[in-house]
């Protein structure tokens, strides 16, 4: 084994000029740069960048707020360079036990500040050892390369190293780079690791300072639940799709579906849990907006049963024979649903009266017909109200009134304002009136279903040239003049 | 004798309103009123003190009618609700009261008659 007779060490981190770099400097064979606390970041010095490259070891102080990102940036200029950091001794514990789940870290070493400082020394000359090994063995590679004709044996020596190396890259690439949350945690429920996911959810930096609870990131109603299944995988069971509500930091609570699995070590012992969570916020809101629209839909569906069982009884005790009850029955059955095509009609700007009224005559004589008045635009609710009134007046007249013989008229004006819509259907030249559609149905509805849906008036008027119908309602909420 | 007995009917749809008024009168009840509204219905109940049932529509318009449920249930009024929707739709405090499920026939809704005014036949 080759002996290291000097090596070059980075030291970062350090606010007083003793500690590490003094054993250091007492240590002939180490050839140190030293960052100090405010200039440490390479950023700052970035002139000085060959100052900063070539080393064999990298310590990072205990005054480093930020440990693992100064380490990840040195080691961007000393891609060989073995790292130690140098803790105080209350810190060094936790940081050990977080090393091994930090990919890119896991092979870091670690000293005290309050060994004796030939501990600490030995450690920094065994980090060195080690990087000149790896150095020896890589040019030792070239040579056996360049020499033995055994291409393939070194070739896939190299492949094997690059295989790890690629591997490692591979794991620390998913974990950063994952959607979801992904955090370890020890025994104690301790968080070790946590990537940049988990970190923009809690809020909490990557870094050994913190000494959070992982139960504190739950809702705290849900927090028996969550040592639950905390408990579960500590004895060795593996949760899958667990849903629990969570709280991000800024405290707004948000359901996720959690997944444990406990982690084990070489002789099978669990020395941690790794948690992944995912925010199920959206989902959870569209199932219940899907919820909602079932149940409303549902009610609907039931709703117009009950308004179809109605028209039949209603229909049923006005009809005088079979014929004309299937007749009258299937009419307004279809008007009805004409209605609700103005419901559920796609861009919904509100229906427009004119239309509405023509609809209801087109299939009698609309030439007999004639329409005066402003463009009005209705509301849903005031739409499908005066769909079902202006088929009872219609099918009326084809029965019994103006449409019912030729050269009958039926005149429909209508005025609006911003207070008051106010129609008047008019019938002229049809046989003289009769008491027959008194008693029916459709006079009941006209007369009452204006007033109790639209909060208006409907009148009949039974007068012997013509029947007048007058129809007023308040366009507040229930329809919409157009400008 | 006794007196016909006058009910109130609260739904926001005049043919399921007139529906349930028709079935009302074939089983020899007087409608009282037939109302659209929370609103209107509360009116009713202030104006007149001889009801003696009423029909509670639990979705008018959007708006849901347990205030006259709970004004109902005040003044002592035997009442039902009439929903299109599942149990659930109705609060936790008036569970407890009888419900026609939509659409009705005369059998359903002279069955609950009988639960909320007692048998006439008895």
């Amino acid at each position: 084994m080759e002996i290291v007779i000097s090596y070059r060490v980075l030291c970062a981190g350090f606010a007083k000029s003793e500690g590490m770099p003094e054993i250091l400097t007492s240590d002939q064979s180490a050839q140190m740069t030293i960052l100090d606390v405010e200039t440490g970041w390479p950023d700052s010095v970035s002139t000085e960048e060959s100052r900063l490259a070539g080393h064999d070891v990298i310590v990072i102080g205990p005054d480093e707020k930020r440990p693992h990102a100064l380490a990840d940036s040195l080691q961007h200029y000393n891609p060989t360079a073995q790292i130690v950091f140098f803790l105080q001794k209350e810190k060094l514990e936790r940081f050990r036990a977080m090393l091994p789940y930090i990919p890119h870290l896991s092979q870091a070493w670690t000293a005290s500040a309050s060994d004796p400082p030939e501990h600490a020394q030995a450690v920094v000359f065994a980090a060195a050892q080690a990087a000149r090994q790896q150095e020896t063995l890589a040019i030792l590679r070239d040579r056996i390369n360049a020499r033995v004709s055994l291409d393939l044996f070194a070739g896939e020596a190299q492949r094997r190293e690059r295989h790890i190396r690629l591997s490692e890259r591979f794991m620390t690439t998913v974990f950063q780079q994952a959607p979801d949350s992904i955090l370890a945690v020890d025994l104690n429920g301790q968080i070790l690791s946590l990537n940049d996911a988990a970190a923009r959810v809690f809020g909490t930096a990557n870094n050994a300072e913190s000494q959070e609870s992982i139960f504190a990131l739950f809702n705290p109603s849900a927090r028996d639940d969550a040592e639950g299944i905390f408990d579960r995988a500590k004895l060795g069971e593996t949760i899958a799709q667990h849903e629990i509500p969570m709280a991000a930091h800024d405290g707004s609570l948000f359901h996720s579906c959690v997944s444990l699995a406990p982690i084990r070590d070489e002789s099978d012992t669990i020395v941690g849990i790794a948690m992944i969570m995912r925010d199920i916020t959206e989902r959870k809101r569209f199932e219940q907006r899907r919820e909602i629209l079932v149940a409303e839909l549902n009610h609907r569906v039931k709703n117009t049963l009950a308004v179809v069982l109605s028209l039949v009884v209603q229909t049923r005790s006005t009809a005088a024979a079979p014929d004309d009850f299937y007749r009258a029955l299937v009419a307004r059955i279809q008007a009805l649903a004409r209605a609700h095509d103005l419901l559920t009609h796609h861009d919904w700007e509100g229906a427009d009266l004119e239309q509405l009224i023509r609809n209801s005559v087109a299939p009698y004589s609309e030439d007999c017909c004639s329409f005066s008045g402003p463009k009005v635009r209705l509301t849903p609710a005031a739409a499908v109200t005066l769909t079902l009134v202006f088929h009872e007046l219609a099918t009326n007249a084809a029965k019994y009134g103006a449409l019912s013989i030729p050269g009958g008229r039926v005149s429909v004006t209508w005025t609006a304002t911003a207070q008051q819509i106010e129609l008047i259907w008019c019938e002229r030249n049809g046989p003289p009136v009769g008491p027959r559609m008194r008693l029916g149905f459709g006079s009941r509805l006209i007369e009452r279903i204006i007033s109790h849906e639209l909060d208006g008036k409907g009148e009949l008027d039974f007068e012997p040239k013509g029947l007048l119908c007058r129809i007023m309602f308040s366009p507040a909420e229930k329809a919409s003049i157009a400008a | 004798m006794t007196r016909t007995r006058r009910l109130l009917v609260v739904e926001d749809e005049m043919l399921i309103a007139m529906l349930l008024e028709n079935i009302l009168q074939e089983l020899g009840f007087e409608v009282a009123a037939t109302v659209p509204s929370v609103a209107k219905a509360l009116k009713v109940l202030v104006r007149d003190d001889a009801i003696d049932a009423a029909f509670l529509d639990v979705n008018l318009a959007g708006i849901k009618s347990f205030e006259v449920a709970e004004e109902l249930g005040r003044r002592n009024i035997p009442y039902a609700f009439v929903t299109g929707y599942g149990l659930d739709i109705i609060k936790p405090s008036l569970s407890q009261v009888p419900v026609v499920r939509k659409p009705f026939d005369e059998t359903a809704i002279q069955a609950v008659l009988i639960q909320i005014l007692g048998d006439p036949a008895v």
